[in-house]
């Protein structure tokens, strides 16, 4: 049984998870009105509380260093301006609408495949993150060893995931899984976005992709984002018809990074933000390395009948601005 | 990681052999050694050789314990193809043997990017996009000898300007080249110019915001004109 790290907009009455048609892999969005909405903090520093209560081989205090590690890795990113604060050790549970955000371990037997989820209170007239919780399922053993805990689940490793939903990240689709039994288990990935964790024992999740700092990027950039980074734009076609669904992946062919990016729309529309000026490879893919509902919401109408495929057009995406009108074809399994 | 070409390919010697022997060839009919301040203006057209951008493969963290290793994802291997274009240029003589002289060359060439090895099995392909090269470049040039076939070095440099397909991607950068040809007169005033030699390029000026990206090339260029003396 591989455990994964929970859908990031669970719960309570709140918010539905769906994909924002812009910017780079999925934004949570919220549907306001006619229009969606990405979900996004109105004010900095995001001020949260961790639950006084620790887990085996785990104190507080080392969960809440770990916490702000992760934080941390979000903040030292370049190009978006994003900042938290630690506001002390509360008795308060994650999951309880308070209007604090409050960040613990709860125990969830019955939740024997996630490791941890993350819930937001958003103002549903603008969008705007009022409250995020985040739990950590005890019911696993965990780890803050520096080099990674053999056994155990890493503890800032998951954090980093977390926060960036906290932040108002959905998730990534740039990994590769396989079967097992009592689900799948991720082969490698390139963004800490990833739906589904790495074993336990493994800390290569503390460090952010560039998947993951377009991402964020993308909600909180900086004017010198906006200024020095580029887009490409297209759509997946299958027999002259569009993908809904699909995972495009933006491959920089003189830098090797990776950012990637569905298609959000009947017509097979998509927009790849946050990329270095330079060339590019596209490569479209049907999403079937995750449970789709990891990714959008039931009935959205992922169409997974497509073969993997190259755009045949080298991309020159420039500083500052957009490529528009890439056609990746694609043709039925 | 990449590797990239630092060193005067093969097939350079080839293309500049060519280039000398086309013109040495040709029989001299008349001969001038056209005196100070005598200018010189010609057109033609260029070649430049290809330029191997080396292999980049496309990898993912994979799933090992405890800090991941790299997962090979697809790989890349680029190649600017060899480019053809036209040239332009003016110069002035300093004595009978020495001149200098500034002009423009452009080039069409192609970015070139083989993908084979995908991990899901994606058909390899070869993704392409033009590129129009140009290159504002000044030159000092000696000359040998007196007769109707004068030989010369050269040795300059220049300005490069890339422009990918569609536009909008500009690389520049500074651009440093030497070689030799010859020049045969053919009239009173008239000329044919050939010339070739290597061309070190360095477009990481304005290219991509990392560090490690490696914009230098090293390639054969040769080039063959009409001049005319006044």
């Amino acid at each position: 049984m591989t455990p994964r790290r929970g859908a990031a907009a669970l719960a309570a009455a709140l918010v539905i998870s769906v994909g924002v048609p812009a910017g780079a892999y999925l934004k949570l969005g919220t549907i306001v009105g006619t229009r969606t909405e990405s979900l996004r903090w109105r004010d900095f520093p995001v001020r949260y509380f961790v639950n006084s209560n620790g887990a085996p081989q785990v104190t507080a205090q080392q969960f809440q260093a770990a916490i702000a590690r992760g934080f941390t890795s979000w903040h030292n990113v370049g190009t978006a301006r994003t900042s938290s604060e630690f506001a002390g050790f509360v008795q308060a549970q994650p999951f309880v609408s308070d209007g604090a955000s409050v960040i613990g371990f709860q125990n969830r037997p019955e939740q024997e495949r996630t490791l941890a989820a993350t819930t937001f209170t958003v103002d549903t007239t603008d969008g705007h993150i009022l409250e995020s919780d985040i739990f950590f399922n005890s019911f696993f053993l965990w780890s803050v060893a520096d080099a990674g805990g053999g056994d155990r689940f890493d503890v800032e490793s998951i954090a980093l995931h977390e926060t960036g939903h906290l932040l108002g990240l959905s998730h990534s689709a740039l990994g590769e899984t396989e079967q097992v039994s009592g689900g799948r288990r991720v082969v490698a990935a390139e963004s800490v976005m990833f739906p589904i964790a790495f074993s336990r024992g493994n800390i290569a999740g503390r460090t952010l992709k560039a998947d993951d700092i377009a991402g964020i990027s993308d909600i909180y950039g900086t004017a010198g984002f906006t200024r020095d980074f580029g887009s490409i734009a297209g759509r997946v076609t299958k027999a002259g018809r569009g993908v809904k669904g699909a995972h495009v992946v933006a491959f920089a062919t003189r830098t090797g990074k990776l950012v990637g990016g569905f298609t959000l729309d009947e017509n097979g529309g998509f927009v790849i933000a946050g990329l270095e000026s330079g060339t590019y490879i596209l490569r479209a893919e049907p999403l079937d390395d995750g449970d789709i509902n990891s990714f959008f919401d039931t009935g959205f109408g992922v169409d997974v009948d497509f073969r993997v495929a190259f755009h045949d057009r080298v991309i020159a995406v420039p500083r500052g601005g957009g490529v528009r009108d890439i056609e990746v074809k694609v043709v039925a399994k | 990681m990449r590797r990239a070409t630092r060193w005067l390919p093969a097939s350079a010697g080839r293309i500049v052999l060519a280039a000398a022997l086309t013109v040495i060839a040709a029989a001299p009919l008349h001969a001038q050694s056209p005196s100070r301040g005598t200018v010189e203006i010609g057109g033609g057209g260029a070649v430049a050789g290809g330029s191997d951008l080396g292999r980049r493969t496309a990898q993912l963290t994979s799933n090992t314990a405890p800090s991941g290793a790299p997962f090979n994802y697809f790989d890349v291997d680029g190649r600017i193809k060899p480019g053809y274009g036209g040239l332009a240029r003016i110069g002035v003589y300093l004595s009978s043997a020495a001149s200098i002289e500034g002009g423009v060359q452009w080039l069409r060439a192609i970015n070139s990017q083989r993908i084979t090895g995908d991990t899901e099995g994606a058909p390899d392909i070869t993704a392409e996009a033009r590129l129009n090269q140009y290159l504002f470049e000044g030159s000092a040039l000696w000359h040998f000898g007196a007769g109707s076939a004068r030989p010369f070095v050269y040795g300059g440099a220049g300005y490069m300007r890339v422009l990918h397909e569609g536009d909008a991607l500009v690389e520049d950068g500074v651009e440093i080249h030497a070689g030799f040809g010859v020049k045969w007169w053919v009239g009173r005033r008239v000329a044919i110019r050939g010339d070739g030699g290597i061309s070190f390029r360095d477009l990481g000026r304005r290219s991509s915001a990392d560090e490690d990206d490696d914009q230098r090339r090293t390639v054969p260029v040769a080039a063959g004109s009409i001049i005319w003396v006044f």
